[in-house]
């Protein structure tokens, strides 16, 4: 079988494209959202300018939820089938999720400071999120110290799981306990951006657009980085053998 | 600073980061995979 180095496989070529297509179109929907955010959606009346922020905290809320959903349908795929690409899709996304899980924990900091006077408060709503963030991070450590593959990635995936049931809860939290975190305004029952006027929606749904670009964008590229990795080991495995069978010709050919 | 300019550096910092980030991830992914070989 002939191989070259060289060349791009046309499906790989074509997938290059399509990630270059998510980063820019996301990156434009950034500016436009960003715009929105700033100068189109209208001042607020108690938190003024302060308020903006809830055009990054929310979707970058959303995006992680997202992603930890991703991570938990690939867990039960990897546990249901054992096999790699589920493991490896959840790999990804459980890293994007961490990404944009902190940027909603840090950009919903400053809003507290903002609001509350402080920049950290063991909220219910605040510390679900941050135990959402602790199970995925200890999920990334589990890989990260484990290696690839085997009883690691089984632990990996029973946590991506188990992280996943969190985030019923982080969106309840706000009504079933006394909290401080202002009331969902957008999910809620009066309908869908009920709590909001439809201009700062609008900026919010651009966000949020934008992020999800972002998110599958990161998501298509972290997995097939470790696809990359996984075949560029397999292949430097095969090289090793080989270097020792040479080296040991009676090595494997079950002569003896 | 005014309040609107501090959020509008605050937006651009996160957005241009998070742009660059995915950007050199992208830049690393295309260079990872022209490494591979090409199975005919």
């Amino acid at each position: 079988m002939a191989t070259t180095v060289t060349e791009r496989p046309n499906a790989s070529s074509r997938a290059l494209d399509r990630r270059g297509i998510l980063i820019w179109g996301g990156g434009a929907l950034g500016i436009i959202g960003m715009y929105m955010a700033i100068l189109y959606a209208p001042e607020e009346a108690t938190m003024s300018h302060a308020q903006r922020i809830f055009y990054v905290h929310v979707p970058a809320a959303w995006i992680g939820f997202l992603a930890f959903a991703v991570v938990f349908a690939s867990s039960v795929g990897f546990l249901w089938t054992r096999r790699r690409v589920f493991d490896l899709a959840a790999h990804a996304s459980t890293e994007i999720g961490v990404v944009f899980t902190t940027l909603a924990i840090m950009s919903g900091s400053v809003w507290g400071r903002a609001a509350w006077g402080t920049w950290w408060t063991w909220d219910p709503r605040l510390t679900t999120t941050f135990m959402l963030w602790f199970i995925y991070v200890v999920a990334l450590m589990v890989r990260a110290y484990g290696g690839p593959g085997g009883q690691n990635a089984r632990f990996a995936a029973v946590l991506g799981i188990l992280g996943f049931l969190d985030i019923p809860l982080i969106h309840l939290s706000v009504v079933w306990w006394r909290s401080m975190h202002p009331l969902p305004v957008v999910v809620r029952t009066g309908g869908f951006g009920s709590g909001l006027p439809p201009e700062m929606l609008y900026a919010l749904l651009v966000n949020v657009a934008a992020f999800t670009l972002l998110f599958a964008a990161l998501f298509s590229i972290r997995r097939a980085q470790m696809a990359a990795q996984d075949v560029l080991a397999a292949r430097e495995a095969d090289d090793r053998r080989g270097t020792i069978r040479r080296a040991q010709p009676g090595i494997g050919e079950g002569s003896r | 600073m005014t309040p609107l300019t501090a959020m509008f550096v605050g937006f651009a910092i996160i957005w241009g980061g998070l742009f660059v980030y995915v950007l050199r991830l992208h830049r690393l992914g295309r260079a990872i995979e022209q490494r591979l070989p090409r199975e005919h």
